[in-house]
């Protein structure tokens, strides 16, 4: 998890982790608990009941009611299951060696889905809920859940922020499908294009050769945080010049873990690259970027204008092939047929 | 309009597939209490199961995604035909029955079928930029648009030098891919609209199949209508309206969890990933399958072993969905190997074990791939 490292956090991790996977929705797990305990209590009585005064006594004691199976077996459960997971995954001795060791530190939050906390928390207020005997009363019951449910806890932050009709049936960005539009038809009149689809031409894709000069005949480009990661979800006709650890990290993100430093050559290209795609050209030269450009590969700038410094693009060699959609393509080494 | 026509066509076929293949096993094992939505479910877990060793077949043999959708579209027809052909007359007579199953669900049926297409339709109109998004969906459009299985990079482009153990068996991606390349519409499509709605789909199935098992109420043969206190209509009513409420609750918990690490963040908006069918399907039928255990269900010895059945294709069609299969397999065993040993129940334990053979190969194959005593070879 974000921010939550056994190094920082020693005995404690499993906890930290805990507090931060159920968030403000503490209720859930208290509820699960509490249903947990009273029907662990009521099974005990029950038994200590049937151990006093023979089996006939069992018919008095609610939860061993006869026509049904009653909860005291999920309840067995629930605790064997909790007790279990409690000795193997959330054991904070066991988890502080072996965590590490097996690179789970930012996905451990997984391992509480092996409770189902959920499940369980629904399961008890359900049988709560249909504990009066009276219809009228069970459906007030179930309509107070309901109405606890809705007005007390938090809306789940994906439904909060993306509850939006998508620009079209791709569900992407608007300016996506113009952009490669234009990068493609701008790609596929070049020189490059044709060379190394004439190369790719014939060549067995199996192979290292085939695969690897089918992939250069795409057009490798650089586009904007907004954009980047959608792009290849659309139209994986374009390469890019990150990949995905890259660009987060360049981006803060740390979550997968990954940390990229000054001695990566390649990562020191790729953020001078996009650097300067975001207007921060101050102490780079145009022959650091040009260099940038050829050892990446890069063909395609697709940059914010309210961002990027033209006059550096330029400078360096960069062509604007369309100012399109709010977004400036420029391209480089890029030449046309005939 | 085309595509979002081919999309909804694509839908339903896949859905009546996953029916068919249901049904027919239902049908085969015997099944008294035959239910359509039980079959959907058991139908989609064992179409995943058997997609997870076709694929990897030819993901290793570095085939195209081209000869994977023939092979799928030959095993889909064949058993789209087997369950008409075989399971018509249980369809009918199921349907036949429909007016006083809705009876026993009462006014509480509208409210879970609108919190259901509430999960659907916010599938359906999530849009998602993250990096996630950016992995799994675009191994689908790379392996449409290259012809190839899982040998490029996604998030890049790029060859792979050999094929990222993490994600090698895991191949659910692909699948997307394969009703794109049938279906004639955009990998993006399938994976963000069609699967994705199917998905949310069976995930309320799942949540609702829980809840059955939870809530299943015992006719005693030895115990009067006196003591009871119950008829067996009541007891059937009962369990069925405890299910519903179970549902709603369940479906509005996870509305309103808090963190994206939740199951609920899953459901709602990731419904793409394989994660989400991890925590939102075998995570809650693995609980089903745990309680079944517990209580005994079903009572005839010779039934139960199809629950261990079922527990099998649920973990091997999770090696097709994530590698977070490790979790429901993990939690299986926590739960049911403590009381095979307490309840002296040899046999299950040879059961259990042989139903976690999924995992543990997959488990096996992981640790020796990543630690490369082999490795999948991205090309000859």
């Amino acid at each position: 998890m974000e921010g939550i490292t056994v190094s920082g956090a020693g005995l404690s991790f499993v906890m930290e982790c805990f507090r931060k996977y159920v968030g403000k929705s503490w209720e859930i797990a208290v509820f699960c608990l509490a249903g947990m305990i009273v029907s662990a209590l009521t099974i005990i009585r029950s038994r200590r009941a049937m151990r006093a005064d023979g089996i006939y006594a069992a018919a008095k004691v609610p939860d061993s009611s006869g026509a049904v199976y009653g909860i005291g077996s999920v309840t067995w459960m629930n605790w064997t299951l909790l007790i279990m997971l409690g000795l193997t995954v959330y054991n904070p001795f066991l988890v502080r060696k072996l965590v590490p060791k097996l690179g789970m530190t930012t996905v451990y939050y997984r391992m509480f889905w092996a409770f189902p906390l959920i499940p369980a928390a629904a399961f008890y207020l359900t049988e709560l809920i249909f504990l009066p005997k009276k219809r009228m009363l069970r459906t007030a019951a179930c309509a107070l859940a309901a109405a606890g449910i809705i007005l007390l806890m938090p809306l789940n932050p994906g439904v909060r922020y993306h509850l939006t009709l998508p620009d079209n049936v791709f569900k992407v960005h608007g300016a996506i499908p113009v952009i490669c539009d234009v990068i493609h038809e701008d790609f596929e009149a070049s020189e490059q294009y044709s060379y190394w689809n004439e190369r790719a031409e014939g060549l067995d894709l199996d192979t290292k050769k085939g695969a690897r000069t089918y992939v250069l005949s795409f057009p490798r480009c650089v586009f904007p945080s907004e954009l980047e990661f959608q792009v290849r979800q659309y139209d994986p006709g374009v390469t890019l010049t990150f990949n995905r650890n890259m660009r987060l990290f360049y981006d803060g993100n740390t979550s997968t873990g990954i940390q990229y430093t000054s001695k990566s050559a390649a990562y020191r290209r790729r953020k001078l690259i996009l650097d300067v795609c975001r207007g921060k050209t101050e102490g780079v030269t145009t022959e650091d970027f040009q260099t940038a450009m050829k050892k990446t590969r890069t063909q395609y700038l697709i940059v914010n204008p309210a961002q990027a410094d033209p006059s550096f693009l330029k400078v360096a060699g960069c062509r604007l092939v369309s100012e399109t959609a709010g977004y400036c393509i420029y391209s480089y080494g890029i030449t046309k047929e005939g | 309009m085309r595509i979002a026509l081919l999309a909804a066509i694509a839908a339903i076929v896949l859905c009546f597939l996953f029916l068919c293949t249901g049904s027919m096993i239902q049908k085969m094992r015997g099944k008294k209490d035959f239910s359509l939505s039980g079959a959907l479910l058991l139908g989609y877990v064992v179409y995943f199961s058997l997609f997870e060793v076709i694929c990897l077949a030819c993901e290793v043999t570095l085939a195209p995604l081209s000869r994977l959708s023939v092979i799928m579209m030959t095993v889909g027809t064949a058993l789209m035909l087997g369950g008409v052909v075989y399971c018509w007359r249980n369809w009918l007579f199921r349907v036949s029955s429909l007016k006083s199953r809705l009876r026993a669900h009462g006014w509480l049926l509208a409210v879970v079928i609108v919190l259901t297409l509430a999960v659907c339709f916010f599938a359906l109109i999530y849009t998602d930029d993250s990096a996630d998004s950016d992995f799994y969906v675009g191994m689908a459009s790379t392996a449409l648009y290259t012809n190839t299985i899982g040998r490029f990079d996604p998030t890049n482009g790029r060859l792979l030098k050999a094929i990222n153990p993490r994600y090698a068996y895991a191949l659910y991606p692909i699948h997307n891919a394969a009703v794109a390349d049938l279906f004639h519409i955009p990998a993006i499509v399938a994976a963000r609209s069609v699967m994705s709605v199917i998905n949310a789909l069976v995930s309320c199935l799942a949540y609702y199949k829980l809840g059955r098992i939870l809530f299943v109420q015992k006719a005693d043969s030895n115990l009067t209508l006196e003591e009871t206190g119950r008829t067996g209509d009541q007891v059937y009513v009962l369990q069925t309206r405890k299910t519903d409420v179970f549902t709603i609750l369940l479906l509005l918990l996870n509305l309103f969890s808090a963190t994206i690490y939740m199951p609920g963040a899953f459901l709602f908006t990731r419904t793409f990933e394989g994660k989400h069918l991890i925590v939102n399907v075998v995570v809650p039928l693995a609980a089903a399958v745990c309680v079944a255990v517990y209580r005994g269900i079903p009572e005839d010895a010779g039934e139960q072993r199809y629950v261990f059945e079922n527990l099998f294709f649920l973990l091997l069609a999770g090696v097709c969905f994530s590698a977070s299969v490790s979790v429901p397999a993990l939690m299986v065993a926590a739960a049911l190997f403590p009381f095979s040993v307490y309840s002296k129940k040899w046999n299950m334990l040879l059961r259990l074990f042989l139903a976690e053979l999924p995992f543990l190969v997959w488990a096996v194959l992981y640790i020796l791939n990543s630690r490369r005593v082999f490795i999948l070879a991205a090309y000859r």
